[in-house]
């Protein structure tokens, strides 16, 4: 598995020059504390998922009184209008395309301004990296009209025998489009792979998709991996989006789901609140520490030269 | 990496339908449902008319048989149920404005009909009602026709209706301090005298540890506010709705009272330590409070009657009118509406499941849930309603709803009620006077153009 | 404002293709994005000129039937007290946790970037709060800060700085009630997802040539002089690039604050103490179908969003330090 490719002079990072052993076990002592201060939330999360609805909140125990109320999970996985495996798959199916739109289009899209030059590149360039300053303050309530008044999306029908796929619509088509920052990352990627390679391809006679398919996208797959990362984790976190687009609970997402717990009719359950928070996280903890290196590399990326 | 995202992905998939399908056949609770169902009109509508309605699981469970019992009943209709549990009337708003509106929803009677209507969303009734002959006040509880009914027209039939402003006590707090059992005749200066004796960090026979407990819940909501500007002879608006009267000195001394309780009296968490506690049911279910005023719907959230319910209560609870105020004891009433959507192509269809579903047997099961009482009053002599709820409390809520009163029908209520409670605020935190309070409130409304 | 130059671009190429055939591929690919933004971005803007001209409700029809009702939407929100309340609340969180969150990352990065062992793990660690599901972390610390009984509660009360919350008189320190203390709570919460910020700082100092500390040692420039005279000056780019997305971000926060307050239904918080801008927009729009009077708070946030990524750019002249003369 290769590493992201970071197309700069290589340099070896050492330690700074100067420091003695007493730093040094500073460091140790603060990083130590600052990462038990990042799991200890999570940790409280699933100690008070095991509690019982009276003691969810109220005792500060390291362990929750025996017996553990493992029940709670199956309590909490029916308690809303669908059980819980119905979000987690909306969340996965919406998240999924959502992600395959934006990988297939920024990278074809990238390809474009890496490989191709054309009057006016940079401008255009320019152009795509400045609409990241519009805030979706904005553009919310009118893409919200467009979707429902124009395109009747708000629900209704069905595709795929998926009821109300409809719903999501809002949310996955612009997806197909690109979007600037994954547009930036791979351009840069793309410009990193010696451009020897294309025209070697060239000379046997492949075209410009050929080459996109036989040699860029190879080289490409360590950012691809960030960029789908990134982009799946974003959508399973986003509330936003679903909360003005999918009303029928049939579609809600998790995020959504967990705000069910919270209104008007889950003040008194924090244990379950606890329970569903944990089956929110768990898919995204568990991509994360599969693909931890990926992501934080492409994250360094994007952001340093974004 | 990528042949384990996929393997990871599809694991967990999997894992979820594994989980989901052993928890769906562990959970079925069935529905009983009663043999008679009270007459309405034959069915002669057909169509597909979707059904968009709020609650728990329970109310969904209600829903269900009520709405399987009504297809069974009308050969020609098909009801395609939506139950929303989260963001309701966002939800519903946008689905209206997609052209995706259900035919027949549920909408809190005072709280969204001016609005929808005059949003031109609702479809009046009147012409149904006259058609079918239904004497509106005799099937139903007058006041909740009353809160359905804007600019003289029906907009909706009452499903449930509601008394909001039951007195609920805990008869083992009130055993501990050696305080009398509240009474039908109580007035508001007796309910203060008691609460005073009822706070204190004493313990109970069912919770050993002594800690802090008070006489009544602390709660400012919207019913409560209205409950005691209303004893007290005051409202927030004029019967015209046009002119904002929470400054009236009635309905500042009735404020002015429920405040009291909690920083005079000290019969009433103040809002510091109320944040410090539970909220008034969760409270109320815990021993914290010794008084509460809710609705009927507190046998199901505070009491955990409801099947499937967690947490059961353990003591001695009863149940009394609301005390008697100054100048009137008035109750809080609240219905849900059935109403019907403007541009519906089913709306007698819908009609007819909005008459099986507010007289019929579906409030039935929504009572004999303890969500909620049912709209029509003959449903109040059900078996299974009667037995949910026993002879006395039934007794007393219907004694009660003599006193009931509808709310103010406001525009635009979501938002003057956040402009007031926001305004009421710093008054229960006790940082500034009622008269500042009223005045700012009613400022605010009227320069907002939330009146007439 | 790329810092370091990027592959060695390729000069002289041999080209197969025509200069024509590679403008059309060019065109072609990229105006994909060009599509999209028409459809969904540029289409809209427009859209949203109008609709906040209007009294458009979802509930009564499509926006293009609804009353014109000229600037009136506009009227409304400048003189409503609410709103410029809001305005606050958006500066007050946008500053504070752009803050704080850059404060404790700088130093957290400083510390990571030495030889240390297990560094990757740490590094996993620290950034593992930063992609977690928002609603179920602000939930959590719901729970952590919940007031009387929670575990922030449950230590000040051990520490001896909160009163027994058994005792009549105590009034127990309500990070979820008290409208002063409910931003500050959100903001703490926000400073936990620390770890993007805290990687682009990483990024940044290991951007920073060794050699510099070197020659700097040679002139007695060590420790904190190193720090100020060398790294300081070169991780500007950074301090800058975090503290213009941090704010725009920032800018549009709605999850954190809307769950802390409880929810979708809680409009604003105590007291609206929570209520941003932003959340107004959504709030007077899909809560109390005001499209029109939304969409024009809307343009308001934008003016101020503007306004304070203008005055960031306009003022990095004066501190931001580039190694490599820009592109």
């Amino acid at each position: 598995m290769g590493v992201v490719a970071v197309p700069r002079p290589p340099r070896r990072r050492r330690a700074l020059p100067v420091r003695g052993h007493g730093s040094r076990l500073a460091a140790y002592v603060v990083v130590v504390l600052i990462s038990i201060a990042s799991l200890f939330p999570l940790y409280w999360m699933l100690e008070n998922s095991l509690r019982t609805a009276v003691d969810a909140g109220a005792n500060v125990t390291l362990l929750p009184k025996t017996p553990w109320q493992w029940s709670n999970y199956s309590t909490m996985w029916n308690y809303l209008p669908f059980p819980m495996s119905t979000f987690l798959i909306n969340s996965f199916v919406l998240a999924g395309l959502v992600t395959i739109g934006t990988v297939v289009s920024s990278a074809l899209i990238a390809y474009g301004f890496a490989r191709f030059r054309f009057f006016g590149r940079e401008v255009f360039f320019a152009v795509i990296i400045s609409t990241m300053m519009i805030p979706y303050a904005v553009m919310m309530i009118p893409q919200y009209a467009l979707f429902i008044n124009f395109f009747h999306w708000g629900s209704g029908g069905s595709l795929f025998g998926y009821h109300n796929l409809f719903q999501f619509l809002p949310q996955v088509v612009p997806a197909f489009f690109g979007s600037p920052i994954f547009i930036f990352l791979l351009r840069q990627f793309i410009r990193g792979i010696p451009f020897t390679l294309d025209e070697a391809a060239m000379v046997d006679g492949a075209g410009p998709l050929r080459i996109f398919w036989k040699i860029i996208l190879p080289e490409l797959r360590p950012a691809l991996a960030a960029v789908m990362v990134l982009t799946f984790i974003g959508k399973w976190n986003d509330f936003l989006g679903p909360l003005i687009y999918l009303q029928d609970p049939h579609n809600w997402t998790v995020e959504l789901a967990l705000n069910g717990f919270v209104g008007r009719y889950g003040t008194s359950n924090l244990n379950l609140q606890m329970a569903a928070s944990v089956i929110a996280i768990a898919p995204i903890a568990i991509l994360y520490f599969i693909a931890s290196r990926q992501i934080i590399e492409g994250v360094a990326l994007s952001g340093v030269k974004g | 990496m990528k042949k384990r995202l996929i393997v990871l992905l599809g694991l967990t998939l999997m894992a979820t339908c594994v989980v989901g399908a052993q928890s769906v056949s562990a959970r079925s609770h069935s529905v009983r449902t009663e043999s008679a169902a009270p007459s309405i009109p034959r069915c002669t509508a057909s169509g597909n008319v979707t059904y968009m309605y709020w609650g728990d699981s329970g109310d969904n469970a209600a829903h269900k048989s009520s709405i399987a019992v009504a297809e069974k009943k009308c050969k020609g209709l098909h009801v395609n149920a939506i139950w929303d549990s989260g963001n309701y009337d966002t939800d519903l708003a946008t689905k209206i404005g997609s052209g995706n509106a259900p035919d027949l929803f549920q909408l809190d009677a005072s709280k969204r009909i001016p609005q929808y209507v005059s949003l031109g969303a609702l479809a009046p009734l009147d012409s149904f009602v006259k058609q079918q002959k239904m004497d509106m006040n005799g099937i139903y509880w007058p006041q909740c026709v009353n809160e359905l009914t804007y600019k003289g027209h029906l907009y909706g039939l009452p499903r449930t209706c509601s008394n909001q402003s039951l007195l609920f006590y805990n008869k083992e707090m009130f055993q501990a301090r050696g305080v009398a059992f509240p009474t039908n005749n109580w007035t508001y200066s007796d309910l203060a005298a008691a609460a005073q004796k009822l706070s204190g960090t004493y313990s109970v026979p069912h919770d050993q540890t002594s800690q802090l407990r008070f006489g009544m819940a602390f709660n400012t909501d919207d019913f409560r506010t209205e409950q005691f500007m209303w004893d007290w002879g005051g409202d927030w608006l004029n019967s015209t709705l046009n002119k904002c009267t929470m400054t009236s000195p009635s309905a500042q001394a009735g404020l002015q009272f429920l405040h009291d309780l909690a920083y005079k009296v000290h019969g009433m968490p103040t809002a510091a330590q109320a944040s410090g506690l539970p909220d008034y049911f969760g409270g109320f279910q815990k021993e914290r409070y010794a008084m509460a005023f809710m609705g009927p719907w507190a046998l199901d959230y505070a009491f955990g009657k409801k099947p499937g319910g967690q947490p059961q209560i353990n003591f001695q609870w009863g149940a009394v009118l609301t005390p008697k105020g100054p100048a009137s004891r008035q109750a809080v009433m609240a219905s849900t509406g059935l109403v019907i959507y403007k541009k519906s192509h089913h709306k007698s269809a819908a009609f007819w499941l909005a008459r099986f579903d507010s007289e019929g047997i579906g409030a039935v099961v929504t009572g004999a849930y303890g969500v909620d009482m049912p709209g029509a009053t003959a449903l109040w002599k059900y078996p299974s309603i009667v037995a949910e709820y026993g002879k006395p409390l039934l007794a007393t809520i219907r004694q009660s709803n003599q006193t009931g009163r509808y709310p103010k029908l406001v525009p635009q209520y979501d938002k003057f009620w956040s402009v007031i409670s926001a305004d009421l605020q710093p008054f229960w935190q006790d940082q500034a006077s009622v008269q500042q309070v009223t005045q700012k409130a009613c400022a605010d409304v009227t320069s907002q153009g939330l009146l007439h | 404002m790329s810092a370091v130059e990027t592959a060695p671009r390729r000069r002289r190429r041999r080209r197969r293709w025509s200069q024509s055939r590679e403008a059309r591929w060019g065109v072609g690919l990229t105006s994909i994005w060009l599509v999209g933004f028409l459809v969904f971005s540029a289409v809209p803007l427009a859209m949203s000129v109008y609709i906040s001209f209007t009294s458009w409700a979802p509930i009564s029809g499509p926006f293009w039937d609804a009353h014109t009702v000229g600037l009136k939407n506009y009227a409304t929100f400048l003189h409503d007290h609410v709103f410029w309340h809001s305005v606050g609340n958006t500066i007050y969180y946008a500053v504070g946790s752009v803050g704080v969150v850059n404060l404790v990352a700088l130093p957290m990065a400083l510390l990571l970037n030495q030889k240390l062992r297990g560094l990757n793990i740490f590094r996993t660690i620290f950034y593992l709060p930063a992609i977690l599901p928002t609603v179920a972390i602000v939930l959590v610390f719901r729970l952590i800060l919940f007031p009387g009984t929670g575990l922030v509660s449950w230590i000040l009360t051990k520490v001896g700085v909160q009163c027994d919350t058994t005792q009549v008189t105590c009034n127990p320190i309500d990070w979820l009630n008290n409208p002063h203390l409910t931003m500050p709570a959100v903001i703490l919460v926000s400073a936990w997802g620390v770890g993007q910020t805290l990687l682009i700082y990483l990024a940044g100092l290991q951007g920073i040539d060794r050699s510099l500390y070197e020659a700097g040692a040679v002139d007695g420039t060590t420790g904190w002089s190193a720090f100020r005279y060398i790294t300081l000056p070169l991780l500007t780019p950074a301090i800058f690039f975090n503290v213009v997305t941090g704010l725009i971000g920032a800018f549009q926060e709605f999850t954190k604050l809307v769950i802390f307050a409880g929810g979708a239904t809680a409009t604003g918080g105590p007291e609206h103490s929570l209520l941003t801008t932003f959340w107004y927009v959504y709030i007077e729009g899909f809560d109390y179908s005001h499209m029109g009077l939304a969409t024009a708070m809307a343009f308001g946030l934008f003016v101020l969003i503007l306004i304070f990524t203008g005055l960031n750019f306009l003022g990095q002249k004066r501190w931001v330090f580039y190694q490599e003369e820009r592109r």
